[in-house]
Parts: C-alpha cells; structure tokens; sequence
C-alpha cells in the first residue's frame, strides 16, 4: 500500500460512479462513502511518513510523489472534511437527479486535490491542479437553479488564472534547473538568495496569482457567489470552503516559505499584503449587504482569503503559522455555517432574506446551536477557534504596518456586525408563521453541521494542539512575541471590536427596522450596495467585454487582409492583364521596345 | 521484404493504387471503400514495422538515382520521420472512416476517395523525402490534390475559394522552389545530407531560407498567408478534418523542422522575424475565432492559432521546445480532426454552420457532445487530456531557450484559446435551446458519431503513454541532433 492509492481509489470510484446505471441508487452511496472513507484512513496511516516514491516509467522524472509533513496534514485535513462532507451530501441530495454526476466528479476532485498535494514533480503538479477544473465544472453543473453558465465562468477564471500558473512554474524550473519540486528548491535558494531580478520577479507574480485565484481571492472571485446560488452545498462546502482554500494556502506557503527568499516589509512583500487586504476589505462589505445567507458565506469566504494573503505575505514565522491555522480554522467553521445553511435551504426552500421569514430557533432549535458556534468562530468570539488565528494575523500585520492591521480591524468589525445581523434574521426575527413547526433537519445532515461546530468550540478551547502541531508541520517555532504585552493589547483590541458591533446591534434592534445599524447608512454612502447590484462592475465582465471588443478590431483587420486577397490582388493583376494588352497592338515598334527592354533587364541581372 | 522496399510502399501504395478506386467503385460501394480502407491500413501497418527498425537504430533508406539528370529518388526514415507519417495516417483512417457515411448522400464518390488516397500518399512522399526536388515534386501534389477536394462541391463560390487556396499555395511553393534552386545552388546538390553537411550561410542562403519560409507559411496558413483556411472551411467536413487538423497544414512545419533543425541553421536575426510572425498569427487568429459565427470559421481560425504553436518549438528548436512541438503535431491532429468531425455532424443533422441558429444540442446529441468536449479539452491543454503535455513542453521549452517574451505571449494565446473555445462549446451545445424540426436522434453505432468518439478517446488515453512518447519524441531529437541535444 501507498500514497498513490490515494490518487486511484477516489478517481477508481469517481469514474465507477459515472458508469453505474441510475437504478444503482443505494450501490452509488455506498460506493461514495466507502471510497471517502478508504481516503480518508490512507491519508491517516501515511500521516508523518516522509516517503519518497521513483517512478521509472515516466521517463521524464525520477522523483514522483513525495509525502511529508505539510501535504500529508493538508491530506489528512482535506480527507476528514471530504468524508463529513460526502455524509451530508447522501443526505441533501436524495431528491437531486444529478447525484450520479456530483458523486463521481467530488471523488475526481478528491483524487486531484490528493495528486497536487503528493506531486513532487511540476508538471505533475500542474497536471492534477488544471485537471481539478473538469470535476469542478461537473459539480457546478449538477445544480439544480440552471448552474450551467457559472459553471462556465468558473471554468474559465480558473483555466485562464492557471495558465498564469503554468507560466510561473516554467519560470520555477528553469530557474531550479528541475522539474523536481524538492530538487528544484535547492537550486532555486541558491539562484534568487533575497534578490528580484525581472525573471524570479515575474514567477513569483505568475504563481502567487496561480494561488490567490484558487484562494477565490479578487478579481478571480466572481464565480464563487454566483456558485452558491446554483450549485449543491456540498459543493460549496468541499470545494469552494475546503479544497481551493487547502490548495491555495498550500501553495503560497510553498512559495513563501520553499521557492523564494522574500525579506519582510519589502516591495514584494507590501504589495502581496495591499492585495490581500484590499480583497479582504471589499469582499467583506459585500458579504454585509448580501440578502441571501449562502452568498454572504460566499463573500465572507473570499474575504477570509485576503486574511490569509495578508498573513502568508508578512513573509514571517508568525504570519505563515497564522495563515495556515486560520485556513484550518476557517474551513470548520465555514463548512459548518454552510451546512446551516444547507438546513434551512431544505426546510425553507431558500436562504434569501426576503423568502425566509425568520425565528427558526424554534422550529431548528439544533440548526441553530450549530449556527451559535459556528457563527461565534465566524465572529472572532473569545475561546472560539478562528479568534486566535485572527489574533495572530493581526501581530503579523501590525509587525509590517500599523495600517494592514487598522484594515483587518475594519474588516473583523464588518463580520461580526453582518453575522450578527444574519443570526437576528434568521433564527430570532418571529414573523414566521410555521415557526412552531418541526423543521430540523435529518440525522443525516445534522451531524456533519454539529461536528464542525463543535469542533469550533472544542478547538478553540484546546487550540495549543492544533498550534503544536501546525509548528511542527511548517517545522517552524513561533517567536516569543506571542505571548507578550503586545498580544494582550491586540487582544483587548478586538474586545473592544466586539463589544462594539453588539452595542450597534442593540441600537439597531430598538429600532426593529435593520439590524446592521450604522453600518448600512455606511455601506451606502460607499455605494457598496450598487457595486454588488452592477454586474457590468464584475471583472470577469469586463475582462470578457475587453476581449471581446479587441477581438472585434481585429476581425476587421482580418477581414481587409482578406478583402485584399480576395479583390485587391486580382484586380491588379487584371488591370496588368488589361495593360498589356494595350501593348500588344501589332506595332512593330512597340515590340522591338520590347524586346530593348527585355535585354536590358537581362544585363542589370546578370 | 526489406525495410527500404517498405518505405517504398508506404509512398507508393496510396499514390499508386489510388487509381484504381473509381474501378472499384464501378463495381461496389463496399468494394471500393474496402480497398480504400486497405490501401490507408497498408501504410499504417508497414510504418509500424519501420518504426520498430528506426528505434532500433537500423538504415531504412530507399535510393534511385536518375541517370541523366543527376538527380536522386531517396526516401529516408528516421524516428522524426515515421512519427509524423503515423500521426497523419492514424487521423486519416479514421477520417475516412468517418467519410464512408458523410460522403454517401453526394456525388463523385469515387473521385473522392481517389483524391483522398492521393493526398495522404503525397504527404508520405513529403514526409520521406531526402530531397529538395521530390519534396517540392510531393508538395504540388497536395496543392492539387486539396485544389479538387475544396473545390468538391462544385459551386462557383466554391470553385473560387479552392481556386483562391491553390493560386495562393502555388504562388508560396513557387517562391519556395526558388529558393530550394538557391540553395541547391551553393551545396551542389538537391539531396539534402549534402546540404547538410555543407554547412551553409551567408545572405544568399538567407534569402533562400526566405522564399521557403513563404511557401512553408502559405502552405501551415500563417499569418499574413492564412486566409484561405477559413476559406476553405466550405470544402466537406471530412476534407476540412484532412487538410486542417490532419495533414495539409502540418506539412509546412514537418518541412520547417526537417529543413532548419537539422539541415540548414537559419541566422538569429531570421528567427526573431519568425517568432514575431508566429506569434502575431497565434494572437490574430486566436482573437479571430473568438467572434467568428461560422463553427467551422471558427475551427479553422482556431487550427492557424495552434499550428503558430507548432511553429513556436520548432523555431525555438531546443530539447523540450522541439519535443514538445512534435507530440503537439499528433495530439492537435487528433483532437482537431474530432472537432471538424463533429461539426459535420452538427451540420448534417441540423443543415447550417452559423452558431447563432446553433444552441442547446447537447440534449439531441449528448454523445457528440461529449467527444467534442473531449477533443476541445485536449486543444485547450486541459488535463486529463494529452494536450496539457504537448502545449506545456512546448512554452516550457521556449521559456528554457530564453525565448521568454515569445512565451508569455503564447500563455496570452493559450488563454484565448481557453475563451473561444469555452464560447463555442457554449454556443453549440448549451447556450439558448433553439428549434430544430425534424432533427434526427443520435445513433451510437453510426461510423461518423464513432470516429469522433475514437479521436476523443485517444486525445485521453495518450496521457496514459505520455512517458513513452515523451521518450520517442526525445530519441527521436537526439537521433537527428546528435546526444548532446
């Protein structure tokens, strides 16, 4: 047995899956489950192993697949949600006519994602990350909301931000003189020892943007809202929450931290860090004037992207231990209030605002435990798992600027007042009629929500050992620093944060109109609701529109090349025709001209 | 039977016996498409054996000297050689294949066939060729033979686009012709190990490789001498999948690499031009197809992109760039041909190519669909399919010969690629449903809707063999480069 089996065994199914006839229900569940589970404990038996795997055949490398510490807890990690996941999945999607096509595509995704991970070959690597594009596509397509065209967007963002990808990882081999990851490395340090020539520099934009869009981070982040509105929540949790945060992070530590020597507060450094927080910044408005729950989880999830870009980019020991725990923090909690929301899409028939009539705490009353501490997470409440990945993301950026933490701070108040808002809506807003009504949601469902909810709260009371094991993952020891006067500044910072987000909440609750408060009357005078209304603002819009109007010119001067084949060169060559005729008149004059003419171009030739 | 006899009989069975199919047609329709398909797998199968023998490292070489004109009839094989002459046949046998269905409802059946034999047997004289008269002797046959086959419909907007391929493909290997004179000239000889060994340079060798380049572009359609491929595109959808996917414009860069990687170094200054112009008609043709409204316009645009790619590694010409370019002549002839194979049956079932009246096929025919996805995917580069390996090594092997700016404008390219190609998978088979009357329900088990899945199938299943063809394509470099390269 060995690593590779976590390629085969899910893609093995995946593909059985598509090929079983449609009566094979129940086979196509198990089978499901049971190769999710089978993932999951060869991702537990081969966790720490550090295995190197030749494979001769491919002529092209020697070194393959390699599992060490930080892919084999990214493995583990992403097993583990993938077998909740697929629980849940069973359950929500028993009416779904698509189950066949969903099943199948997540395993493929599963086994790309694990391919990825273990590659220790770059055009390996590259291979499984552009292949996670079909099974994504497919997923996307089994919606039920005609999911079709954002599947296509999805595709297209994604195909387009890998071949920046691919660009940067030529860059990378050529640079390390290896297609071998590990090999690469070395020689790479070697090259770029904390120096930017234009080569290292445009690699490390070309791969850096490869990560940030498969982090979702803006402008390659267009796909994602829509998404939540078409696709299964599965989806949403496995791949969206999941997956392209797992390998997004993955690839920018190995970035970071294994092909680049980048100092701390350097150009590179500060832009990588502008870029997150802008991300962060925007993305976060947005999810605050969003009217429907999955598409403010959508938004809020692009903006815990920019978190973790502003974290990894700090180019610290403390930054790069933070990003990695706020991902791990961040998938548990966001899958877990997608599955909320997963719940009440099944027992309302929507997440939208205006549809959902809210006071479900007593018709869901344990949809809305896992709600409270998931959202207490999502929120940054003390002793909850995401507050102290965000207290160490804040250390981080303070150590760059003061700025970069000020626009975090901003951020961190905008979730808490928009989930805040959310959980009033919801589950304490009792103008439902049916509130009384049991409407909780199967066994089935409900226990994949309240194991990433308790696994909040859980983890954030005993957070020392996912921080110990982090370390020793990254092979990193955090500085002292975080245990000083600074941190418990920082951290009675984000109280006073949170004690003003509940203050604008009461205010706004008196009120019984908005329970955004001051933010609402903020956001508008940003026009934030208008650049979330104006789908010509969409980058993917405008790159499409660009593209469109530069190919458009183009095709007209396609056109005149043509028009110039086709009528320009034959009439000249008629009007010669003509011309000549004119010559050839019986004169004998004319032709002993001719014939001097002739002679004399023989003697200029020759 | 001797290897040499056998080279001899690739080039020889279709040219020659291709004749003798309006005979046979005469007879039966299942005769002479049982000889066709014979006179294709003949070939095919003595290749097989040639290959086996040139990776072994044994001669295979056919010699006949003209007494009187000093000029000599070789045919050489080497792993280059019998690589691109396997591609070419694989694409055409099931071109024809797809043909023996698509052709059934139209007149001169059997000049057809004779003229497809013809054509493939031209390109194996090409692709075999050791000499510069027979190569260009092999080149007029297929401007003439692809002259009658655009033109198949007959119509007089017909008529004049093959009309308009031929003058402008004629008017390149005229140019090209002189400039093989020029060069024979300065090397004392046609047969190109003389030129090769000659080591030829100077301006007047440079101005030789000039006036070939233009008939080597006018014939791969490079831009500005790419206009009469989307032309073209009114020729039978068989034909189209012949000459643009398959075999017509792969010859101009056979010839390219065959000529300037082994025989005659182009000066640095000549190469930069080449690069500026490959990828000027990569961007052009890419942005082209992305708001063409005819399919197989768009097909067609896309193929001048892709060949650009082609050109790319050979013009870079090191390990991986040439490598790279050599896997990406099988995999795009494969995957092209499934695209123009499906658009034809698109445009048998529902009688137009304009994509506006196109939309929501995927529910009629969901089997083409999916082929035709297969092969997009294959020409997008995507993975699982095997042109993600061909399309990679190729700007990786550009990005190591230092070609960087050439690159990066290929990887805009490739992106464009990914668009127009997304668009017209969008337009045929999602997009809008429009109202098809009469449409016919897809049968699995016809020979055009299996030819395509076959193309699909193996644009997949040649990921599985990438190491090994990796590994040819490499012996096959370091074969004719020597083992430094």
């Amino acid at each position: 047995m060995n690593i590779i089996l976590s390629i085969i065994i899910p893609s093995a199914a995946g593909v059985l899956i598509y090929l079983l006839p449609s009566k094979f229900n129940k086979t196509k569940n198990v089978l499901f489950l049971a190769a999710a589970a089978l993932n999951f404990l060869i991702a537990v038996v081969f966790y720490g192993k550090i295995i190197c795997i030749c494979d001769a055949s491919a002529y092209l490398v020697n070194l393959f697949f390699r599992n060490y510490e930080l892919n084999s807890f990214m493995a583990v990690f992403l097993a583990a949600v993938t077998l909740i996941t697929s629980i849940y999945a069973v359950a929500f999607m028993k009416q779904n006519k698509k189950t066949q096509v969903f099943y199948g595509s997540m395993l493929l995704a599963l086994s790309c994602v694990n391919g990825v991970l273990f590659s220790d070959n770059f055009i390996f690597f590259l291979f499984f990350w552009e292949a996670l594009m079909i099974p994504m596509f497919l997923m996307i397509a089994s919606g039920e909301n005609k999911p079709v065209p954002t599947a296509i967007k999805a595709f297209t963002i994604s195909a387009v931000a890998d071949l920046c990808l691919m660009f940067g990882v030529m860059l990378v081999c050529v640079a390390g003189d290896s297609f071998s990851i590990s090999k690469g490395i070395c020689e790479l340090k070697a090259v770029v020892p904390g120096t930017y020539g234009l080569f290292t520099t445009t690699a490390f934009i070309m791969l850096f943007i490869g990560a940030a869009a498969k982090l979702g981070a803006m402008p390659f982040h267009s796909w994602i809202p829509e998404a939540s509105a078409k696709a299964p929540v599965a989806f949403m949790v496995f791949m969206v929450t999941a997956v392209e945060k797992i390998l997004g992070i993955y690839l920018l530590i190995r970035i970071t931290n294994d092909f680049f020597i980048i100092e701390q507060s350097s150009f590179i450094s500060v832009s990588a860090m502008t870029f997150g927080i802008i991300t962060a910044l925007v993305a976060n408005a947005l999810a605050m004037v969003q009217t429907d729950f999955k598409k403010m989880l959508s938004y809020a999830s692009i903006g815990q992207a920019g978190f973790m870009i502003v974290a990894v980019s700090t180019m610290s020991v403390i930054g790069t231990v933070a990003a990695l725990i706020h991902m791990h923090a961040h998938v548990i909690y966001k899958s877990g209030l997608f599955f909320v929301s997963g719940n009440i899409e099944k027992a309302e028939g929507s997440t939208d605002m205006n549809v959902i009539k809210g006071g479900l705490r007593k018709s869901m009353p344990y949809t809305f435990v896992a709600f409270l501490l998931s959202g207490a997470a999502f929120a940054g409440v003390p002793f909850f798992y995401a507050f102290y990945s965000k207290e160490m993301i804040y250390e981080s950026a303070l150590s760059v600027h003061w700025i970069f933490y000020a626009g975090l701070l901003i951020c961190s108040l905008i979730a808490i007042i928009t989930i805040i808002n959310w959980g009033a809506r919801l589950f304490f807003n009792g103008q439902n009629n049916s509130a009384f009504e049991d409407k909780e949601a199967s066994t089935w469902m409900f226990i994949p929500t309240i194991i990433f909810a308790l696994a909040c709260a859980l983890l954030g009371l005993f957070h020392q050992v996912p921080l110990k094991i982090i370390s020793v993952v990254l092979n990193l020891n955090l500085p002292e620093t975080h245990s000083n006067v600074l941190t418990v500044i920082l951290i009675l910072i984000s109280l006073i944060l949170f004690i003003l987000a509940v203050l604008n909440f009461i205010k706004a609750y008196k009120k019984k109109t908005d329970y955004l408060g001051y933010a609402l009357p903020a956001a508008k005078f940003l026009k934030i609701d208008k650049l979330n209304l104006n789908e010509n603002l969409d980058p993917y819009n405008i790159f499409i529109s660009f593209i469109k109007r530069l190919s458009k010119v183009l095709f007209v001067a396609d056109k005149a090349l043509n028009y110039f084949y086709d009528l320009v060169i034959p009439a000249g060559i008629g009007e010669m025709a003509r011309s000549t005729r004119k010559a050839h008149n019986g004169n004998m004059s004319v032709y002993l001209l001719w014939v001097l003419i002739g002679i004399v171009c023989i003697f200029i030739i020759f | 039977m001797s290897y040499d006899i056998m080279l001899l009989l690739v080039v020889a069975i279709p040219v020659l016996f291709s004749a003798l199919i309006p005979l046979f047609g005469k007879v039966s329709v299942f005769i002479r498409n049982f000889f066709a398909l014979v006179l294709m797998l003949i070939p095919f199968l003595l290749l097989i054996i040639i290959f086996q023998a040139v990776q072994a490292g044994i001669p295979v070489d056919f010699v006949y000297e003209f007494p009187i004109l000093e000029i000599n009839f070789i045919l050489q094989a080497d792993i280059f050689s019998v690589f691109v002459a396997m591609a070419s046949v694989l694409v055409s046998i099931v071109v024809l294949i797809y043909s023996f269905e698509y052709i059934k409802s139209y007149d001169n059946q059997n000049e057809y066939f004779f003229i497809v034999l013809l054509f493939v047997g031209s390109m194996m004289g090409i692709v075999f060729s050791a000499n510069l008269i027979f190569i260009y002797f092999f080149w007029e046959m297929t401007a003439l033979a692809s002259w009658r086959l655009i033109g198949y419909f007959r119509e007089k907007e017909y008529v004049r686009r093959a009309n308009k391929t031929f003058i402008m493909t004629a008017a390149g290997a005229l140019c090209m012709l002189i400039g093989f004179l020029m060069i024979a000239e300065q090397a004392g000889s046609f047969d190109l190990d003389v030129i090769s060994a000659a080591n030829l340079q100077g301006s007047a060798v440079n101005l030789a490789i000039i006036l070939i380049i233009l008939g080597i572009f006018s014939k791969s359609a490079t831009f500005p001498l790419h206009s009469w491929l989307a032309d073209a595109g009114i020729a039978p959808s068989p034909v189209t999948a012949l000459l643009h996917a398959a075999v017509l414009v792969k010859i101009g860069v056979y010839v390219y690499a065959r000529l300037f990687n082994f025989t005659i170094v182009p000066s640095e200054e000549i190469r930069i031009v080449l690069f500026s112009i490959v990828s000027v008609s990569a961007f052009l043709s890419g942005a082209v197809a992305f708001v063409e409204k005819d399919i197989k316009r768009v097909i067609a645009f896309s193929t001048i992109s892709q060949i650009a790619f082609i050109f790319l590694g050979f013009i870079s010409g090191g390990k991986f760039a040439f490598v790279g370019a050599m896997l990406f002549i099988l995999m795009h002839g494969l995957a092209k041909a499934g695209l123009f194979l499906s658009a034809g049956i698109i445009e048998h079932k529902i009688h137009t190519k304009q994509l506006d009246m196109m939309g929501g096929l995927f529910r009629y025919m969901p089997i083409t669909a999916f082929a035709f996805a297969g092969c997009a995917l294959s020409v997008m580069g995507i993975p699982p399919f095997a042109g993600f390996f061909s399309k990679f090594l190729v700007i990786f092997g550009t990005v190591y010969d230092q070609n960087i700016i050439a690159a990066l404008i290929f990887i805009i390219c490739a992106g464009l690629t990914v668009l127009y190609t997304v668009r017209l998978f969008w337009k045929v088979f999602l997009g809008s449903q429009k109202k098809y009357p009469n449409i016919e329900k897809e049968n699995w088990n016809s020979p055009m809707v299996l030819s395509v899945v076959s193309l699909a199938f193996l644009s997949l299943i040649l990921t599985f063999s990438f190491g090994y063809l990796f590994y040819i394509a490499n012996l096959a470099a370091q074969t004719i480069k020597g083992q430094g390269f």
